[in-house]
């Protein structure tokens, strides 16, 4: 279970100014469950996914993941967490099968394990055409394979999707939304960020608004619009993208 | 940490680099192709254009009027010379012009001396070597004539010969190996520095730009854990280019000497080898070198967000590493004293010393602790870089420094990195406005310098970017109290400077007195002791303090740290000075009020301690009393010194807080 108490970010822009990237954020997503993590561009969700993924820290707050404070400690969770981001690269000089083999020994896992486990997800993900190729002479598609490949091979409890189907093909996108359907059927706690409010209707059980760092919505994506006086996410959004042009200008 | 981790990330890095075929070949084998190939095919051709030029048949000519003289058959009868004559000198015509002088012939016949002009260009490559037969054929002439003369008269030869000397160089090797060992540790400390740098604009800046970068952070390595795997990998790489680089030189070179027979001739490296015995203490400190080197260049690629950017970093590290390179090859520079302890000075000296086996235990013990101190320090800087969000994720915080005014809010100061342009801009302009005006007049490029480029040009600045001048300038009332405290404490710290300068000699550096005196003598002369007094003594406390205690620390001390602030203040006055032999001294007195306005939170003490301190200089170096005042009583100032620096303490702010 991922427990998210008043988690805060402040960062010091260009003229001196602070800049509160996220303001005490309070989530709660148990195991088997995904949360949707929504909001424009800006709004403090990369910073959130990243604080959580214990990349960064966070200025005020603190993060539980199955009861264990993430940030205090912090080497320990990444064991049990799995980060994949739409900018995340691979080591273009490595094998497929390399970088994921890699990740696992990162993560502390024997030799035995790792074989089994990579067999596994090259059956899984269907990675077998492809798994003793250069990253470099891979498709987005095929990337993002080995990507999500290497973010779970050491079975995190706690998978943070930020934009993970941007870029990629109807068949290559459809492959992931499988793969994370599959996902939460093994009980992992996913937090998933995307635009696609589309992924966000099949694949979330709940949602979490962000704008301009507040959150401003949480809870079952229907309990959110109705609070909100919506009838779907897009008009929630039109509606935020107009407060803040009103607020700019 | 987890050596197992360091290895794992170790080992992927390598496995990397070595896939990047392009790479791998253009760092590590390209060089060791080019250097028998440029060293050869240049030394070839060189011999073979010079014997080229040896055989050709030069035009010369000899005034009109001596057809038949002795210097003209002699010249004719050379077979590389087609002589003419010429009535007056045309070099564009001839390679050399031959002209006899009044009275030639009368002279030679009545035994006198016997005048003739020589005429040839230097620029021209076929009149210099004209010349040089034309200087043989002389010079045989001349010996025929002496003997000639010696047997009219009866002489014997030997008469004109006092002395005959036989020269033998008895070190004909050693000769090759010093020649090499102004060369090779330069080159070295070149490639060493492009190999490093290939590695860590990848591994660094290209995991930024790749966007793998967050997945290294997320994963289980800590942050000592991930700066080491990636520093052990650029100085494996830029240790194993630099020992390529060496290897292929000395080969290069060993080859050249086997092709000359080992008779010497024109080549200087004729007999080289590299001394087996003493290459095991080259490799050790070659790989000591590799870690500092490794870590400054990491550290440079770790702050940029592209390869592209990370490579415009590193244009200024090499050339600033090739100033020890310059430095270390200048004419009586030895491992002595301080250059014991320079990093790079010292490599590339005992690297001489140890072709031409003359090093010793101590140096290379020398070398070693300080270029390890050195590599400590870079690495500390390069775990803290990895620990700092801002760097990795390129998160703001960077220059404010836009010249678009409308944008910008009013600031209680200006950012750190603001600061360090702002001084590099004030060097530059301090170096090139200072150097032209002390050609017209010393005192007044003292005052015009300060004045406006320090004082006016940073009240200019604070305007421009709104910063508020009181906040930024530490412009607080200190009260009668600190004032006082300053008052007493600068004649102290003056005195400690002076010890710790002292002390500084007993490692060779002579910084004391450098040029100062003789300044002060030409100050007294033009502007009579009152007038120096206010030019150094007041002018840089004012101006110096309101650029480096005022704009630039108030903008340091956003991002760092006070312990931070005193070494960079310190460095930054050091340097300000454009002097070797005063930045020991000014670095200390920097950092002293540096910890003055920490404490007091107030320019004007500093202004305060800064006159005085100048003040006492002036007088001491006018008057050219260090000897009788300082150490003369050495003891008692030591003694009352360290208590009277302790006064520090006293100072206290006021009530305002520092911005």
């Amino acid at each position: 279970m991922l427990k998210v108490s008043n988690l805060r970010k402040v960062f010091i822009d260009r003229k001196s100014n602070e800049i509160e990237a996220v303001k005490d954020l309070n989530l709660s997503i148990e195991a088997g469950q995904i949360l949707g993590l929504l909001g424009m561009n800006g709004a403090g969700k990369s910073t959130a996914l990243r604080m959580l993924s214990t990349v960064i820290k966070p200025s005020s707050g603190q993060a539980f993941l199955n009861d264990v404070d993430m940030h205090a400690n912090s080497l320990e969770v990444r064991r049990s967490i799995g980060f994949l981001s739409g900018s995340t690269g691979l080591y273009k000089r490595l094998t497929a099968r390399e970088t994921i083999v890699w990740f696992a020994k990162l993560n502390g896992m024997g030799k035995q394990d790792i074989k089994t486990r990579v067999d596994e997800l090259v059956v899984l993900l269907n990675m077998s055409e492809f798994i003793d190729r250069k990253c470099e002479k891979l498709s987005t598609g095929q990337k993002q394979k080995v990507n999500i490949a290497r973010t779970i091979i050491h079975n995190p409890s706690l998978l943070i999707l930020d934009e993970a189907t941007t870029g990629l093909d109807v068949v290559a996108k459809r492959s992931i939304i499988d793969f994370i359907k599959h996902m939460k059927n093994e009980n992992r706690v996913i937090l998933f960020c995307t635009h696609h409010m589309d992924e966000v209707l099949e694949l979330c059980d709940s949602i979490a608004v962000l704008n301009q760092g507040e959150l401003v919505g949480n809870g079952q994506i229907d309990d959110v619009l109705q609070s909100q006086d919506c009838s779907n996410l897009g008009e929630l959004f039109n509606r935020y993208a107009e407060r803040i042009g009103v607020a700019k200008s | 940490m987890n050596w197992q981790q360091v290895f794992l990330l170790y080992k992927k890095e390598l496995l990397e680099f070595i896939r990047d075929k392009r790479t791998f070949l253009i760092m590590l084998f390209v060089p060791a192709l080019l250097y028998p190939g440029i060293i050869i095919l240049t030394t070839e051709l060189t011999a073979k254009q010079v014997t080229k030029q040896q055989k050709k048949v030069y035009e010369i000519a000899v005034k009109s009027g001596y057809e038949d003289s002795q210097l003209y058959k002699k010249l004719a009868a050379d077979k590389y010379l087609k002589v003419t004559s010429m009535e007056t000198k045309d070099l564009d015509k001839v390679s050399v012009f031959v002209e006899p002088l009044e009275n030639y012939k009368e002279n030679l016949d009545s035994f006198k001396t016997a005048s003739l002009s020589v005429y040839y260009k230097t620029a021209d490559n076929s009149s210099r070597f004209a010349f040089d037969k034309v200087r043989d054929v002389i010079g045989k002439l001349k010996k025929e004539l002496v003997q000639k003369r010696l047997k009219i008269k009866g002489l014997d030869t030997e008469l004109i010969i006092p002395l005959k000397v036989n020269v033998e160089k008895v070190d004909e090797e050693v000769e090759s190996r010093y020649l090499a060992g102004r060369i090779l540790p330069g080159i070295m400390l070149i490639m060493l520095v492009v190999g490093c740098s290939f590695i860590a604009q990848e591994i660094a800046a290209g995991e930024k730009e790749r966007g793998t970068l967050e997945t290294l952070l997320c994963s289980p390595l800590s942050q000592l854990e991930l700066v080491c795997g990636k520093y052990l990998t650029v100085v494996t790489v830029g240790f194993s280019s630099a020992i390529i680089n060496l290897g292929c030189m000395a080969l290069t070179i060993s080859h050249m000497s086997s092709l000359s027979g080992g008779d010497g001739g024109s080549n200087p490296f004729a007999n080289f080898s590299l001394p087996m015995t003493a290459m095991p203490v080259i490799i050790i400190c070659l790989i000591i070198v590799a870690f500092l080197v490794s870590g400054l260049s990491l550290m440079a690629a770790s702050m940029a967000r592209t390869v592209q950017e990370a490579g415009q970093y590193m244009v200024p590290i090499t050339l600033v590493m090739s100033l020890p390179v310059i430095f270390s090859s200048l004419p009586g520079v030895e491992l002595e004293g301080i250059t014991r302890f320079i990093p790079f000075i010292n490599f590339c000296l005992l690297f001489q010393d140890l072709l031409i086996g003359e090093s010793n235990l101590l140096d290379f013990l020398a070398v070693v602790v300080s270029t390890g101190i050195f590599t400590i320090l870079v690495v500390a800087l390069l775990i803290k870089i990895y620990s700092s969000e801002n760097v990795l994720f390129n998160h703001e915080g960077r220059s404010t420094l836009t010249f678009n005014r409308k944008s910008l809010k009013t600031k209680e100061s200006f950012e750190a990195n603001d600061s360090i342009i702002i001084f590099s801009i004030m060097l530059l302009l301090m170096f090139f406005v200072s150097t032209s005006l002390q050609t017209v007049d010393l005192g007044l490029s003292v005052i015009l310098s300060q004045w406006s480029i320090f004082f006016l040009l940073s009240l200019g600045l604070l305007a421009f970017f709104k910063v508020k001048v009181k906040t930024a300038l530490h412009l607080h009332n200190p009260g009668a109290k600190n004032l006082a405290v300053c008052f007493l404490l600068a004649p102290f710290c003056f005195s400690g400077v002076m010890l710790f300068q002292l002390f500084l000699q007993y490692f060779g550096y002579h910084g004391a007195d450098f040029g100062l005196v003789d300044l002060m003598a030409v100050l007294t002369t033009e502007y009579g002791f009152i007038g120096t007094l206010l030019i150094i003594s007041l002018t840089p406390a004012i101006c110096e303090e309101v650029l480096f205690r005022g704009l630039l620390l108030s903008g340091l001390r956003k991002s760092y740290s006070e312990k931070s602030c005193l070494w960079l203040q310190a460095l930054m006055f050091g340097v300000a000075h454009f002097s070797l032999f005063r930045f020991a001294g000014t670095a200390v007195m920097g950092a002293v009020l540096t910890l003055v306005i920490f404490r007091t939170r107030s320019l004007i003490c500093t202004i305060l301690m800064h006159a005085i301190f100048n003040g006492i200089s002036c007088l001491v170096w006018a008057y050219d009393v260090q000897d009788k005042l300082i150490l003369d009583n050495i003891w008692l100032i030591a003694v009352l010194t360290i208590p009277g620096c302790a006064l520090i303490f006293l100072l206290k702010p006021k009530d305002e807080k520092i911005a």
